[in-house]
């Protein structure tokens, strides 16, 4: 042992420069993969954390209601409090309890009922509540033992309660009479959404609320909340209902914290109910949380396969350095080792020698690279969007990191033994070998890269076929075939350039031969004398440049594919739903967002297509999305990558001409009018109107009249507008006959079943309350102005009643016979509008739809919409509609739409989104404005761009492509260093003799650069090519949406040329800088000793 | 160099490749006529079942959609309806309603015109139209009495043969024009079946006041009672009502309902009488054919379903009116489609590995053949032939025969399925194999034998140049091994057949062949080890036949192609007698699964009929279950949960008596608990929440508490019948008596099991089968229904018969390869005949040589058949055959085992036994002065 030891720390000293390169390429070798192992460990618990941590409280937040009855609800809330404790284990949370008292009689209050009201102790009052007079309550009770409240303003200004107003109370609870006393008026505050767990929901008064005990059949006025002090409801039957809120700091849980959370979230509701037995009347469990943390664990299992993907490949390139490493100073090793042989070493001390070392080696690799990969972890995510997904932080050195560094460590260690456990032969062959060395690679020879290149082949025909590496079984497996096809593919690729390098090597040796000067025939002799050493570099070249060409194109590619995919997903700018009111208070909320460039009213649902079946109730049409937007404003509304444009394709849709109508003067807040009508049966009935008045922005908001008698005038009919603006048009009207009664009796008298109607409209005037006047302004509105169209209401047997209209002076007629089972049934009714019928409305369809109809331009359906039919003719078919990537769906214009459901007797609106045009700068800006203001809920396809790709669960894929394309350069520079040190090294006596014969010193750093160089320019073709190539046909394979299926729309192979050449051009220069650097500090001048002793010492 | 030297230069050289091609195959190939005809025989037969198998497939396909659509039922016909009756809007000069004298007429033609405005894969699946022209529903009086009843004009405008018999009376006729403004009502002719009028004590000449949305009023007049003349006929299928009387609906005031049949003549009465449009309606139904189905068409066919039926308008008459579309024919169609797929990719192993052996054994026969020619070939070569024109002599011969095979392999396909669907992409590598197989094998032998390759002098340039050629074939085999890896590994996640695409992914497909290379490649590395050890060991015995035997064995070469063979028949052997057993022993594990015991009844009983059920002879048990669905297990858990309430006891000794898993304590259940609760079994979803909260369900009066006795590993199957809102998360299994006691609340049953031998009888004795609301399902007949369905019995017969082909070929690659071999072993045993050696130690030798390769193929193959199914048992999609997913559990038996042993073996002892009395003949002495031949 002592022999081997010495032996080994004077060949290391002599040798430390060789020793040292190939220390250097492990580490670097293990370090970035260590790095990578980093990554998949934190996009495992860190993004999943942080993931969750960013969703909105509504997705994270446990809710625990506790409904008391006279129990006490500290007990209560004390056991609720330790289950949450355990339910959440390692997870902190912040915890707030709303607690709410039983409702209480105001007995102080007159009323059919006494009306009632609620104490509560709620975290929300003093943030989200303004306090108008007074104070908030400090302490439980004043001095005489009353509880000090501060009311809502609403009761306060109805029953006239001022500070210091005693109110008389009685709890439904306890029925025991009480007192509170006001101290303050308070006004809640903030978004409705933010008072949910308010026993009123944030409305301070509800004038419908049930009497606890009747069971619903009474009801009276309920105010609430009336705030008290925190800490003042303690008292046994002081509390109905204490809603515990945890919100989990997930970002800071230990490890494996979050799926024990969510394993135990399973039977949250039981061992709720087990913990609170006997204190509580009922104990609930409300939280989206579990559903949360699956959507977000299954988006990043979809990236877990992108990592391993890019993994693999990494593996790949970091293995073949390894390999390279060894190989070289096997070479180097190897007249060392005969000569030892043939001094009498046995072969197993020559296999301890090299066995020590190896592990040597490996052991400072295993030591020193988990730091290494570290650091360089923290330093790729300390930039850029790896950085605000919040990937950079101290990871640590979690024991993933350890096995991968040691494993490649002692990888490295077992190739550098490989050379040593090959057969031997005598030490003339070994010489022989040195010299005559086949000019094909060992791979070439054995066949391997063709064996290679069928694998691949396979796997790759495999990925196409199943179009996604992410398994069907579900996205947590991972597919080995699939998902190691890239690589494989790869490694085909590289390991087949190499057949490639003995033509180079012939027609360079040819070249040399044929020429007079020393530097290129010398480097172009030593490319062909020791192939096996150039093969490595040409193989650690294309492996690299291919990676890195790969992973820029991938992540270009991936980026735009997320862009579009959410783009598409999104289908504008900003899609705003849920605005309050009518659809002219719509349009007056939406004029106010001054960001938006175009505006539409959108419908936006299902709807059914086909005809409805012979059988009552049940329709064999088949459910599609309807899109209707207003298609004038197509190409600055819609998004979402298409070819030709959204404008191009919507253009048939629209329109010819604007709809007429007729305008009212100023701001009515109401309209007036004069009716008659007529019906020529005995049957009593009202005549149900709605005039259709449309805003500047284009919704139809039908306003109706109270209903009037059939066969009587009725005179100045008015209804209110529900909301004031100028600009509106009367566009039609929609009119329905109620019967009052099912009486038969005479009704079908006559032969004909059919009977006359006739209704008289006149006399329309609008009322304006102009600003800052006490009484309304009428203004007569002339309905003659435009020519009218009606038609009747389809009847059950598909037909339409036959009706007319004219007008006659100022008076609007409408006369026709209608079936009197339809009347007798309510089905009778018709539309008057401003407008002619726009006919069939030509849409535009997905192929989904065309497929699942075998529909194509030019076919006619009808499509069913709230019980109005519209005839429909296709277009043209899409792949897919914005807002719509996937299913059967059709686009329509949402201005005809309207016009042809108005014809058809339909007051829907129709208006169920509003779509806006905004700059990609202000469109954030414009959400949180619709957010605090409360206005609706607002979507911006900039932040889910941003989300898709640069989210927590998503960014991984990039950290890794970066990675990747850091350790291709690393790695190729790391690669060539060390081979330049080892052609140096092991050709010193040559060189020196060389020298001695007067060739310059600089002249032989050329030809050593030139060596590299011809090596060099293979391999950056061969890496350029087999770059591309993956890039064009795996790339599209392995990019996928979010939930691991294939991207929609298709994807679009990147290739980005100025990254790409930037790379080349970092690799180039770097790769030279390595290799003259080390050449130029090992070629030193000829020594005589070395001459003279030759390559004994 | 002139073009003329080089065209003269071409011409020599084609002469000289090609000169007497065609005499010396003929010569030659009449030498080898035997083996040859052995070739074709074995090529006409693979083709046979290339080509057939896929048509077998695609029949059984077919029979699979007609049986599904045969199934469905009337709901799979197109109907179409249009709102209104023939002529029922016309109004007269006078303004009147007016009477068509023609409307039956006008009915047949608008059918008619319907027909040819279908879809013509419509067209072409459904058969003659039927009409309807049916009124709104009516009540008429009879007497003190109502009938809910209807007006029906039933029409088959393509045939005159009527659809009724008149037994008494008349057919229905016009009736006497009604006056304008006559108070008298409108009279109806009608008839009525003779079924109902039976029950309702109708007779000729009844008038029945009709009650409904008719003109006025009006009268039924029964002129004739009928019998359908063809009760099956379509024209029936949703007219029951007219065949005999229907019982009434719950809570009705009437005596049931009954049809009135209108006729040709009557239809005009009706149609007036009826007050407007849309108190009538008329129906074409257009009834799917099955037989017309084709497995291939029905994604056309449902497409057009679903077209015509989303988009009647094509459909619009001459009045301009659309009508309404109904059918299930798609959706049936789809559904079907699924099963379909799960059978092909099924198939597709089977054929993939046919082809594989096939072809295997079609090498070995060329290889056979070229073994015989060796002497004369390398004779030729050694003259200055060259390879191209030894390959085109061995093209001459084998092209014609390959020809004729293939041909009457096609013959005999489309004579066992004539059917021109169905791929040829098997055969058709099969047949280029056939071709190529001798003149490759001929050019391999010929190229190998004097070629210009010199070998290094230096030992060890030799050794690296051998190195190299084993480190090829290293690679070769590796490749190989992961191949069959990947192929393994991504059928087991992945499943046979391929979601994405909805195909069969061929990769998979060939997973066992896969498999079966790699073990090839791996016994073929391992075998040569072990007999060399086993050759050491008998050479320090005793004996003669063991050390020149296994040092024979040893020395054998060429043995791959023959293993791989063997090893891939014997593999699918065993693979389709593993899938046979597996599935047939599924079969009846399903039966007793699905229906649980000899008889099922769904529906409730009374407890005296059960009491009968129980004293009848030959009945050993009666359980009795109901099944309460979705209660909530414990209160306010939460935690939803399936009520099985059963007799639990009785069930325990049925389910023992079938030879199934009883769950402990289910026969407990009934006996009193310790602490109060009731005895339960709960499924294993339900036990957290079992121990978390005190499990208890909900009774009348209150909650009742559950004592949890143990687990319920896989609860009685019980009709679907619980609605599908919410979904149960467990089941709780309590005793039908106990909890029944503990709910205080009365309990109808759901489900009845009768077991025991004389449960069938017991329970059509008991006028069960006929009762209406009541379901009989037999064990004995659901098992006879689902192994005789076409796709189930087919696959099955098709797993037999791949298994008894592939002995087949198993045994004659063995007996090819003993020939193969024979050559070289005569000139050993001839030797030693000279020594002395008898016949018997002669025998036993050539035994010894062949039997490690039969019995390593044997070993290997019987692995990987039984492993195969073992591993894929989820992937391969067996639950579409057993009918249930907990009866598909993996059988092995040792039928296929021994039968591929006992073929093996004897195809090997008969092919030992063959060759010695052929070497017999040989005679000694011209061993002797010959010396090796």
């Amino acid at each position: 042992m002592g022999w081997s030891l010495r032996v080994l720390r004077h060949r290391a000293a002599a040798q430390r420069t060789l020793l040292a390169t190939v220390v250097a390429v492990a580490l670097i070798g293990a370090s970035l993969l260590g790095t990578f192992a980093l990554l998949l460990f934190t996009s495992e618990h860190r993004a999943l954390d942080t993931a969750l941590t960013r969703a909105p409280a509504t997705a994270t937040d446990i809710d625990v209601d506790l409904t008391l009855q006279r129990g006490s609800p500290l007990v209560a809330t004390d056991a609720a409090e330790a289950y949450l404790d355990e339910l959440l284990g390692d997870v902190p949370s912040t915890r707030t309890a709303w607690l709410t008292s039983p409702m209480y009689r105001l007995t102080g209050e007159d009323g059919y009922i006494q009306p009632m009201a609620y104490l509560a102790d709620y975290p929300d009052v003093p943030s989200h509540a303004t306090l108008l007079t007074g104070q908030w309550p400090t302490t439980a009770t004043d001095d005489g033992g009353r509880v000090q409240v501060s009311v809502p303003k609403v009761a306060a200004e109805k029953y006239g309660w001022t500070i210091g107003t005693v109110l008389p109370v009685m709890s439904f609870t306890t029925y025991e009479d009480s007192a509170v006393v006001v101290v303050g008026i308070h006004e809640l505050d903030g978004p409705a959404s933010g008072w949910t767990r308010d026993l009123l929901l944030g409305a301070e008064h509800d004038p419908r609320y049930p009497v606890p005990g009747s069971f619903g059949f009474l009801a009276t006025d309920a105010w609430g909340p009336f705030v008290v002090a925190p800490g003042t409801l303690t008292d046994p039957g002081s509390v109905a209902q204490a809603t515990l809120v945890a919100s989990p700091q997930l970002v800071d849980s230990p490890p494996g914290a979050v799926d024990a959370l969510r394993g135990r979230l399973d039977t949250a509701q039981a061992s709720l109910v087990s913990a609170t037995t006997n204190l509580t009347s009922s104990s609930a469990f409300s939280s989206r949380l579990a559903a949360t943390i699956d959507v977000a664990q299954s988006n990043l299992a979809v990236t877990r396969v992108s990592l391993v993907i890019v993994g693999l490949m990494l593996v790949v390139l970091a293995v073949t350095v390894l390999l390279l490493a060894a190989r070289l100073l096997a070479d180097r090793r190897a007249p060392e080792q005969t000569l030892m042989a043939s001094r009498g070493a046995s072969g197993r001390q020559l296999l301890r020698l090299a066995t020590l070392e190896a592990a040597v080696v490996a052991l400072v690799t295993t030591l020193v690279s988990p730091w290494l990969a570290g650091l360089l972890f923290q330093a790729i995510t300390a930039v850029g969007p790896l950085a605000e997904a919040g990937l950079h932080h101290d990871p640590g050195r979690p024991p993933s990191l350890w096995i991968t560094c040691a494993v490649s460590s002692f990888v490295l260690a077992a190739v550098l033994l490989g050379p040593l456990l090959r057969r031997r032969g005598s030490v003339v062959d070994a010489e022989q070998q040195l010299v005559r060395q086949d000019r094909r690679g060992g791979l070439a020879r054995s066949g391997a890269d063709v064996a290679l290149l069928v694998l691949a082949g396979l796997a790759v025909w495999q990925l196409r076929a199943y179009r996604s590496p992410v398994a069907e079984a579900g996205p947590g497996r991972i597919d080995p075939l699939l998902v190691a096809a890239p690589a494989l593919l790869l490694l085909a690729g590289a390991v087949l350039a190499l057949r490639l390098l003995p033509l180079i090597a012939r027609v360079g040796e040819r070249m040399a031969a044929r020429s007079r000067s020393l530097v290129s025939p010398l480097a172009a002799w030593e490319v062909g004398r020791r192939p096996g050493r150039a093969a490595g570099a040409v193989l650690l070249l294309t492996l690299a440049l291919a990676v890195g060409t790969f992973s820029q194109s991938f992540l270009s590619t991936w980026r735009t594919s997320q862009g579009d995919q959410v783009d598409l997903a999104v289908g504008t700018d900003v899609r705003l739903d849920r605005v309050a009111g009518s659809g002219i208070a719509q349009s007056s909320t939406v004029a106010t967002l001054d960001d938006a460039q175009a505006t539409s009213p959108v419908t936006f649902r299902s709807v059914d297509l086909g005809y409805p079946a012979d059988s009552a109730g049940e329709t064999r049409g088949r459910s599609v999305n309807l899109l209707a937007v207003d298609t004038t404003q197509a190409d600055a509304l819609l998004r979402g990558r298409i070819s030709p444009s959204w404008g191009t394709l919507a253009a048939p849709l629209r329109p010819a001409a604007p709809a007429t109508s007729i305008a009212l003067p100023g701001s009515p807040s109401g309209l007036l009018l004069d009716l008659q009508s007529s019906l020529a049966a005995p049957l009593p009935g009202v005549l149900l109107v709605s005039l259709v008045v449309e805003d500047p922005l284009g919704t139809r908001t039908p306003v109706e009249l109270p209903p009037v008698p059939v066969g009587a005038t009725s005179v100045d009919v008015g209804a209110t507008l529900p909301a004031t603006a100028p600009g509106l048009k009367l566009v039609g009207l929609v009119a329905q006959i109620l019967p009052e009664s099912t009486d038969t009796d005479g009704l079908f008298d006559s032969p004909s079943t059919e009977a006359q109607v006739d209704v008289i409209v006149s006399n329309l005037r609008a009322v304006e309350r102009p600003a800052g006047a006490d009484t309304d302004t009428v203004t007569p509105v002339p309905l003659t102005a435009v020519t009218w169209t009606v038609q009747g209401a389809l009847q059950d047997n598909g037909n339409r009643p036959l009706l007319g209209i004219r007008t006659d002076g100022e008076a609007l007629h409408v006369s026709g016979a209608v079936d009197l089972l339809e009347i007798l049934f309510g089905r009778s009714a018709f539309a008057a509008t401003t407008f002619p019928s726009p006919g069939a409305l030509r849409v535009v369809v997905t192929d989904t739809l065309a497929a699942a109809f075998s529909a194509g331009p030019g076919d006619a359906f009808e499509i069913d919409l709230e019980g109005v039919r519209l005839p429909v003719v296709v277009d043209r078919v899409v792949a897919y509609l914005p807002g719509l990537p996937t299913g059967a769906a059709m686009l329509v214009d949402r201005d005809l739409l309207t016009r042809a459901a108005l014809l058809g007797s339909s007051t829907d609106p129709l208006l169920d989104e509003w779509w806006l045009q905004v700059p990609d700068a202000s469109a954030p800006a414009l959400v949180e404005k619709v957010r605090v203001e409360d206005l609706g809920i607002a979507v911006d396809r900039v932040t889910a761009r941003e989300v898709a790709t640069d989210g927590p669960l998503r960014v991984g894929v990039q950290a890794a492509l970066w990675i990747v394309t850091v350790a291709a350069v690393a790695l190729a520079v790391a690669g060539f260093a060390m081979s330049a040190t080892v052609s140096v090294r092991t050709r010193r006596l040559e060189l020196a003799r060389l020298q001695a014969l007067g060739a310059a010193r600089s002249g032989l750093v050329r030809s050593v650069l030139v060596e590299h160089g011809i090596v060099g320019v293979l391999g950056l073709v061969a890496g350029l090519v087999l770059g591309a190539v993956l890039g064009q046909v795996v790339a599209p394979l392995v990019t996928v949406s979010a939930e691991g299926s294939r991207p929609v729309p298709a994807v679009v192979v990147q290739w980005p040329w100025p990254t790409q050449a930037a790379l080349v051009v970092a690799l180039v220069v770097l790769v030279g800088g390595a290799v003259a650097l080390t050449t130029s500090s090992l070629l030193r001048r000829a020594s005589g000793e070395l001459l003279r002793l030759g390559d004994e010492r | 160099m002139t073009t003329t030297t080089v065209r003269a230069r071409a011409a020599a050289g084609w002469r000289s490749t090609s000169g007497d091609a065609v005499l010396v195959a003929r010569r030659r190939s009449r030498q080898d006529a035997g083996l040859l005809v052995l070739a074709a025989v074995v090529l006409a037969v693979t083709v046979l079942i290339a080509l057939a198998v896929p048509r077998i497939v695609l029949r059984m396909a077919d029979a699979g959609v007609q049986g599904a659509v045969r199934d469905a039922g009337p709901p799979a016909d197109v109907v179409t309806v249009l709102g209104s009756g023939p002529g029922i809007g016309a109004v007269g000069p006078d303004g009147q309603p007016a009477r068509v004298d023609n409307a039956a007429t006008l009915v047949a033609n608008a059918a008619t015109d319907m027909r040819t405005s279908l879809p013509e894969s419509v067209q072409a699946v459904t058969g003659p139209v039927v009409t309807a022209v049916r009124s709104a529903p009516l009540t008429a009086r009879l007497g003190d009495d109502l009938v809910s009843t209807r007006l029906v004009h039933l029409g088959t405008p393509t045939t005159t043969a009527p659809v009724v018999r008149w037994v008494s009376g008349i057919e229905p006729r016009t009736s006497p024009e009604h006056p304008a403004r006559s108070a008298d009502p409108r009279l109806v002719e009608v008839g009525v079946s003779a079924a109902a009028a039976d029950q309702l004590g109708l007779a000729v000449g009844q008038r029945l006041p009709l009650n409904g949305p008719t003109r006025g009023d009006a009268v039924a007049v029964v002129t004739g009672l009928y019998e359908p003349a063809d009760v099956t006929s379509p024209v029936w299928s949703t007219y029951a009502d007219l065949l005999d009387l229907q019982p009434p609906p719950a809570a009705a005031e009437v005596l049931g309902s009954a049809g009135l049949l209108v006729s040709d003549a009557s239809l005009p009465d009706a149609m007036l009488a009826m007050q407007s449009s849309q108190s009538t309606s008329t129906a074409f139904r257009f009834p799917t054919v099955a037989a017309t189905l084709r497995a291939t068409d029905t994604g056309e066919v449902a497409r057009a379903v679903s077209q015509i039926v989303a988009q009647p308008g094509p459909l619009a008459g001459s009045d301009g009116r659309t009508p309404s579309v109904d059918s299930e024919l798609d959706r049936v169609l789809r559904s079907a489609d699924a099963r379909l797929l799960g059978a092909t990719a099924q198939a597709s192993v089977l054929l993939v590995g046919l082809a594989a052996v096939g072809a295997l054994t079609l090498v070995l026969a060329a290889r056979l053949l070229v073994v015989r020619r060796e002497t004369f070939l390398l004779a030729e070569r050694a003259r200055g032939a060259s390879i191209a024109s030894v390959a085109l002599r061995a093209l001459t011969e084998s092209v014609p025969l390959v020809a004729v095979a293939t041909a009457v392999g096609a013959a005999l396909a489309w004579l066992v399925a004539p059917d021109p669907r169905g791929s040829w992409l098997t055969a058709a590598v099969i047949v280029v194999v056939a071709v190529a197989a001798p003149a490759i094998a001929a050019a391999v032998v010929v190229a190998g034998a004097w070629t210009g390759r010199r070998l290094p002098a230096n030992r060890a340039d030799r050794e690296r140049a051998l190195g190299r050629r084993r480190v090829r074939r290293l690679t070769g085999e590796l490749a190989l091994v992961a191949i069959a890896v990947a192929a393994l590994v991504s059928t087991r996640g992945r499943g046979l057949v391929q979601t994405a695409t909805g195909g069969v992914d061929l990769l998979l497909a060939a997973t066992p062949v896969l498999l079966a290379c790699a073990a090839t490649v791996l016994v073929a590395r391992a075998l040569p080890p072990t007999l060399r050890a086993l050759s050491r060991l008998a050479s320090h015995r005793r004996g003669l036949v063991p050390v020149v035997a296994t040092a024979r064995a040893s020395s054998t070469g060429g043995t791959r192609v023959p293993l791989l063979a063997l090893m891939i028949a014997i593999a699918l052997v065993v693979f389709c007698g593993t899938m046979a057993v597996t599935v047939t022993a599924g079969q009846r594990t399903a039966a007793d699964i699905v229906v649980g015991a000899q008889v099922r009844v769904d529906g409730n009983l009374d407890d005296d009929v059960v009491a009968d059920l129980r004293n009848a002879t030959g009945v050993t048990g009666v359980a009795r279950a109901t099944a309460l669905s979705d209660r909530t297990f414990g209160s306010s858990s939460g935690v939803k949960a399936q009520v099985l309430m059963v007799d639990a006891a009785e069930l325990a000794r049925i389910l023992a008596a079938h030879g199934r898993t009883v769950d402990p304590g289910l026969a407990e259940l009934g006996s009193a608990s310790a602490d109060g609760g009731i005895p339960a079994l709960i499924s294993p979803s339900l036990q957290s929440t079992a121990a978390l909260i005190t499990p208890a369900l909900l009774g009348a009066q209150g909650f009742v508490d559950l004592d949890v006795v143990g687990t319920v590993s896989d609860p009685p199957v019980l009709p679907a019948n619980a609605s599908t809102l919410t979904e149960a998360e467990g089941v709780v299994v309590v005793d039908r008596e106990v909890f029944a006691d503990a709910l205080a609340d009365d309990v109808r049953t759901t489900t009845t099991w009768v077991d025991g031998p004389g449960a069938v009888a017991a329970v059509r004795d008991a006028g069960l089968t006929a009762t209406p609301g009541l379901t009989v399902i037999e064990r004995d007949a659901w098992l006879t229904t689902w192994q005789t369905s076409p796709l189930n019995a087919g696959l099955l017969a098709l797993l037999v018969a791949t298994g008894l082909v592939l002995a087949g070929y198993a045994a004659l690659a063995l007996v090819l390869t003993v020939v193969a071999t024979s050559r070289e072993r005569g000139r050993t045993l001839s030797a030693l005949r000279t020594l002395g050696l008898d016949a018997r130690t002669a025998r036993a030798m050539t035994f010894g040589e062949l039997a490690p390769l039969a019995l390593s193929a044997v070993l290997a193959g019987t692995a990987i058949g039984i492993a195969v199914p073992w591993v894929l048992t989820g992937a391969l999609g067996l639950d579409l055959l057993t009918g249930h997913p907990a009866a598909t559990v993996l059988q092995v038996t040792w039928v296929p085992i021994v039968g591929a042993t006992v073929v093996v073996l004897g195809a090997l002892a008969v092919a030992v036994g063959v060759e010695s009395a052929v070497r017999r003949r040989d005679r000694l002495g011209e061993v002797l002065r010959v010396g090796e031949r």
